[in-house]
């Protein structure tokens, strides 16, 4: 038997169809979750609306320093979709753009502590028992011994509050449990006998991490990384509130709830745009995550 | 360290030389005495069934000549070099080529997430680095032509494959660094009947044409008898007996082995006859934490004697290459 490039090349083409055949499968398992797909087509709302804030806000430049106190406490109308607010700003517009700001939030967050925590979670859980494994696990000890809210907060109250300093401190508080919950799968998983026949064969200890073990826990992985999405929309959006996080004039979901506070009862409805925006965005990602486990717990 | 010099060495047909192992466990409970003093001598070109109960150290001893478990004290000498002391991750490619092993579960010998090609791929890309893609790819189509599988299993994932079907792609991938020794851990004990005797076969057209050795760790002496050349009796750590399968199955002596012998089910009358009149099976195996003094398998034996409390009987040569530890066989013997 002697292969050929045209040999090759089918065997190649082929195991392209029977991936794409595997996505197609996993596709289908989504589909079947109807609130799994509605979560899925409002966070590709957001987004879209969040990217192209500038042309879809009615009033872009009320997302700024904007002033007009002739319009201020608009009640709801066409020309006001969620009112004005005490500056005589569009509501609607500064929601839209505080989507944009949520979105960055999460992913700056997300993509630095997935990375980040994994990593570590699975050299603590393979290098079990080992000088690895105390020093990540005791890191992450320190860190989880405080309570999230407390320690951002702290971290925010350190360092000046801004809303690059809050991603930092999201990220700190949240790295640990991440690597927490990847030391465990790994651990778990290192003494399988697929990983000691790797380790029979000569495989590296990097690849036995990245591809021997890490896709078999990939998909908690990401199920989790859309669940704290939500989670780093109510910790940022509490940080803001109490003020230190985003501060005005930035056009941040949290930041706006906890300004229009001080109008509440008598100009109620300033607070639904950004109080209900929080909540559908939250709810978008955790309906999106549910149906990700249905397509992972299915593999 | 070149294990291929090793091979001018006297010695020239014995490739693994175990003496004296000793494996212990620290528990809470105590010490588990897994295996304690075992030898005995791998052949090249043979398969070596190391038979007993669970808990008697059989997998025990195959972990430590794989690497997975460092022994305590004794030796491993493969080719003439000593790795019982070497664990996996020390030892060089080389070393890892030459002995290779097959799990007994085939649910979790194979990585769920990755296709059969992905897995034997994986096992020649490290030993092979330099074939190119088209080599490499005919390779693994050899392979997995000789282990008796199709162009179509190329892309299925374990879970799509049954049980002996995952096995066959556990051995084509062992197969793949061109091993001279097989650990066959249990391999076929968690198969159907059907799917047993394919890899059996399997096994042996390899064994023939590869000229490989086998170490098969089982329990079931329906398949040492198809396959096995000599076999080592073992309970709680220790070696009962040693014999080639014809005299063990013709002529088994120590009492343990009768009980092993008569635990085989049987269907047919005429079949009965063919197995050696054995003793009734009785007990548990006690626990390797504080073995029984003496002779570890008194507590169980039919033909206790005041001698069995106080002395461990050793192994002895009872007949050429027919190896017993028994006092009983020993004082008939004198």
């Amino acid at each position: 038997m002697s292969i050929t490039e045209l040999d090759y090349n089918l065997i190649i083409q082929k195991e392209k169809e029977v991936r794409k055949e595997r996505f197609k499968r996993a596709w289908f398992r989504f589909k079947k979750s109807k609130l799994a797909i509605t979560g899925l087509v409002i966070l590709s709302t957001l987004l879209i609306m969040a990217i192209f804030a500038e042309y879809l806000a009615p009033y872009p430049e009320h997302a700024g320093m904007y002033v007009n106190f002739k319009e201020r406490f608009q009640y709801i109308s066409t020309k006001y979709l969620l009112g004005t607010d005490h500056l005589g700003r569009d509501i609607f517009t500064r929601v839209i753009f505080g989507f944009r700001l949520a979105f960055m939030m999460i992913g700056i967050v997300i993509s630095i502590v997935m990375p980040v925590g994994t990593v570590l979670g699975l050299i603590a859980g393979y290098y079990k028992g080992k000088w690895p494994e105390h020093i990540v696990l005791r890191l992450a000890d320190m860190f989880v011994s405080i309570p999230p809210l407390i320690l951002a907060l702290s971290i925010c109250a350190i360092l000046e509050p801004n809303i690059v300093n809050a991603m930092i401190a999201i990220t700190l508080m949240w790295w640990p449990w991440y690597t927490r919950m990847v030391y465990s799968m790994t651990s778990s998983i290192r003494d399988e006998p697929y990983v000691w026949a790797a380790r029979a064969l000569g495989v590296k200890d990097r690849d036995i991490m990245f591809k021997e073990i890490l896709p078999n826990i990939l998909g908690p992985i990401l199920t989790k990384a859309t669940l704290d999405a939500a989670w780093v929309i109510l910790i940022g959006s509490a940080i803001s509130f109490l003020g230190l996080g985003a501060q005005p004039p930035t056009p941040d979901l949290g930041t706006m709830v906890s300004e229009y506070m001080a109008y509440f009862p008598t100009y109620w409805w300033m607070i639904i745009g950004p109080a209900l925006g929080i909540a559908i965005l939250v709810m978008a990602f955790n309906l999106f995550g549910d149906g990700l486990r249905e397509v992972f717990a299915g593999d | 360290m070149s294990v291929e010099n090793a091979i001018q060495t006297p010695n020239d047909q014995i490739l693994l030389k175990v003496r004296n192992l000793k494996k212990y466990f620290p528990t809470s409970n105590g010490v588990v005495r897994a295996v304690d003093d075992v030898s005995f001598d791998v052949s090249k070109e043979e398969t070596l069934a190391l038979v007993g109960e669970s808990g008697s150290g059989k997998t025990t001893v195959a972990n430590v000549i794989l690497g997975k478990y460092v022994a305590d004290a004794g030796s491993i000498l493969y080719k003439g070099y000593e790795i019982g002391n070497i664990p996996l991750i020390k030892r060089n490619l080389l070393l890892r080529r030459e002995i290779q092993v097959v799990f007994q579960d085939p649910a979790t010998s194979l990585n769920p997430k990755k296709t059969v090609k992905d897995i034997i791929e994986t096992a020649i890309n490290i030993h092979y680095p330099n074939l190119n893609k088209y080599e490499k790819i005919e390779r693994l189509l050899i392979l997995m032509n000789y282990v008796g599988l199709t162009e179509d299993y190329l892309f299925k994932l374990p879970g799509e494959l049954g049980g002996g079907e995952k096995q066959l792609v556990a051995i084509a991938r062992a197969l793949a660094t061109n091993p001279t020794c097989l650990i066959l851990d249990e391999s076929t004990s968690n198969l159907d009947v059907s799917a047993q005797s394919r890899i059996l076969k399997t096994l042996l057209r390899i064994q023939k044409s590869k000229n490989l050795t086998y170490i098969l760790i089982t329990h079931d002496l329906a398949v040492v008898k198809n396959i096995s050349h000599r076999i080592n009796v073992m309970y709680l750590g220790k070696l009962m007996e040693i014999a080639s399968v014809e005299e063990l199955f013709s002529n088994p002596l120590h009492p343990y082995t009768q009980m092993l012998l008569a635990s085989i089910p049987t269907i047919s009358e005429e079949e009965s006859k063919t197995l050696p009149k054995g003793i009734e099976s009785k007990g548990e195996i006690p626990s390797a934490i504080n073995p029984p003094s003496g002779c570890r398998f008194r507590t169980r034996c039919p033909f206790v004697m005041n001698i069995c409390s106080e002395q461990e009987p050793i192994l002895n040569e009872v007949s050429h290459g027919h190896y017993v530890a028994c006092h009983l066989i020993n004082n008939m013997k004198k």
